[in-house]
């Protein structure tokens, strides 16, 4: 599989509001280096301004210099929003601060879609706080997936929010990447679904919530998806006519 | 680079027992005829149904039974939540890991949905159902949080261990000195730095240390602090862990990482600069 990363720790410095993560380089390094050891190929890695909005959104996200179609696997760390408390028309936002591609604001609801086209992403992996709310999740993860695998993220508010950490796509990169060799079942091997549950609550505020979610032609499918894909699986693309998502909150 | 099969063969003949004998203790896992297993800093066992597997550098341990999971043919388990705290009582002990050191024992839901897409914009929505139940444990030593440390465990629909992970590794008394002294520190009006955009929430005094899942097992004593943005809505607030000094310190590791390839900023053929 080939796999993209984008982390945004500057933000202030940049011109954006802040404030800056510096634990977001180290997590994106951090997956690079479980994926890589586990032999999977890196398409790109960009950090901070080189990390756009674009990227994110239909259109932009086949970019052959960083788009988030380009490769199966991509992971974002960086800011996100949280509304206090959402409700089932807020809009989820990841937030970038990037020297081209703006803006810097991607309405995952309205403005990204995944799988469609010559598009390659299977599973988005999103570690930017609260654009996951369970409240608006029809309206805002529903329409991404065209032939989208699986999305994980957070639902929250700005007092249930994630903490700037590595551990979160550090470990979710080590429990999902199938490791060579005998290490393969030393360290247990996870589903998406469960790998997310597991590490998502790390270092997230109390009622904050790691969500994960699949599609699929049937419901039984997507429930499937969702407790068992793993991303070595090499499933077939999903028709996106049933959601199944599951959560846990801290 | 793999074990020398004299070595792997006498590993297997001097850990094989002995990792049974745990996992029997611990999980209640029966083994049937067995695969020995070392790499790196692990060494396991596995058949059909069961893996067991600890880490040789840290009190460590994971046990899965293939069979559990919410679509698992044991299921999972969502009864009584106190049925479940008492299974974990039991397996902590059975693991070594010190009662004292137990500051919180509670029951995770995990819970499922589902909708339909009925049109390109009109979903259908099923009612939210309680997938798993999941005891965790978190951990303190004389008050003091050691922030990575846990035990979780998830029981099947019956009440077998159906997967579990214990983290608890040895800590240095040096480490638990220090973490002391800033525990007093913060008491008395310990100040981190500031971070732009950002003001202070919180500060906790505690220990730090390396993943489950990782080749390193690094201890550090250290302050956490954490921020709110002066703008609440954007999220992912930041986290700083400091030394006594107010500096940033170096965290533990769990695999080695390296800077990307090329420093080269990512050029846009169509775009202006922002």
């Amino acid at each position: 599989m080939r796999y993209s990363t984008g982390g945004v720790r500057d933000y202030i410095p940049n011109g954006c509001g802040g404030p800056d993560l510096p634990a977001t380089i180290d997590e994106v390094r951090g997956f690079q280096a479980w994926y890589s050891f586990a032999g999977h190929t890196r398409v790109t890695t960009w950090e901070n301004g080189d990390v756009w909005g674009s990227d994110f959104r239909d259109g932009g996200d086949n970019d052959p210099s960083g788009g988030s179609e380009l490769p199966e696997i991509y992971l974002f760390a960086g800011h996100g929003s949280c509304q206090n408390p959402p409700n089932a028309t807020s809009p989820d936002f990841i937030i970038v601060c990037g020297n081209f591609g703006t803006p810097n604001t991607v309405n995952v609801g309205t403005q990204s879609r995944w799988g469609n086209g010559s598009g390659n992403l299977q599973f988005m992996f999103v570690d930017a706080s609260c654009p996951m709310d369970l409240v608006s999740i029809g309206n805002n993860w529903f329409p991404v997936f065209r032939n989208l695998h699986m999305a994980t993220g957070h639902s929250g508010t700005s007092n249930a929010d994630a903490l700037d950490s590595p551990d979160r796509g550090t470990n979710l990169a080590a429990r999902t990447a199938g490791l060579p060799g005998i290490l393969s079942w030393l360290f247990p091997q996870q589903s998406v679904g469960d790998a997310w549950m597991d590490v998502g609550t790390i270092d997230i505020q109390s009622g904050c919530s790691a969500v994960a979610i699949a599609a699929g032609r049937t419901e039984a499918e997507a429930i499937d998806r969702r407790e068992n894909e793993r991303i070595t699986d090499n499933r077939p693309d999903p028709v996106p006519n049933w959601f199944a998502w599951k959560w846990r909150t801290a | 680079m793999p074990a020398k099969p004299t070595a792997l063969s006498y590993l297997a003949r001097v850990e094989s027992s002995e990792l049974a004998a745990t996992a029997s203790r611990i999980a209640g896992f029966k083994f049937r005829k067995p695969e020995f297993g070392t790499a790196a800093n692990t060494s396991g066992l596995r058949d059909a149904t069961f893996v067991f597997s600890r880490r040789l550098d840290s009190r460590t341990i994971f046990a899965t039974d293939a069979r559990y999971g919410a679509l698992g043919k044991l299921g999972a388990w969502t009864g009584a939540d106190k049925t479940a705290t008492s299974t974990c009582r039991r397996i902590l002990r059975a693991a070594k890991v010190p009662v004292a050191e137990i500051a919180k024992l509670d029951v995770v839901v995990e819970w499922g949905r589902s909708a339909k897409r009925v049109s390109e914009n009109e979903f259908k929505f099923r009612e939210p159902y309680v997938l798993r139940k999941i005891v965790r444990a978190a951990r303190a030593v004389n008050g003091i949080p050691v922030w990575k440390s846990y035990v979780s465990l998830g029981l099947t629909a019956g009440g077998d261990v159906g997967s579990l992970e214990v983290h608890w590794p040895e800590l240095p008394s040096a480490v638990i000195k220090e973490a002391g002294m800033l525990q007093t520190l913060v008491k008395r009006g310990f100040r981190p730095p500031d971070v732009a955009g950002a003001r202070l929430e919180s500060l906790e005094a505690g220990i730090l240390h390396s993943s489950a899942i990782g080749f390193y097992m690094d201890v550090v004593a250290a302050v956490r602090a954490v921020y709110i943005g002066e703008r609440p809505e954007v999220g992912r607030k930041p986290m700083w862990y400091f030394n006594r000094l107010g500096e940033p310190i170096v965290m533990p590791r769990d695999i080695a990482t390296r800077a990307p390839e090329s420093t080269a900023p990512r050029a846009a053929a169509d775009a202006q600069p922002s």
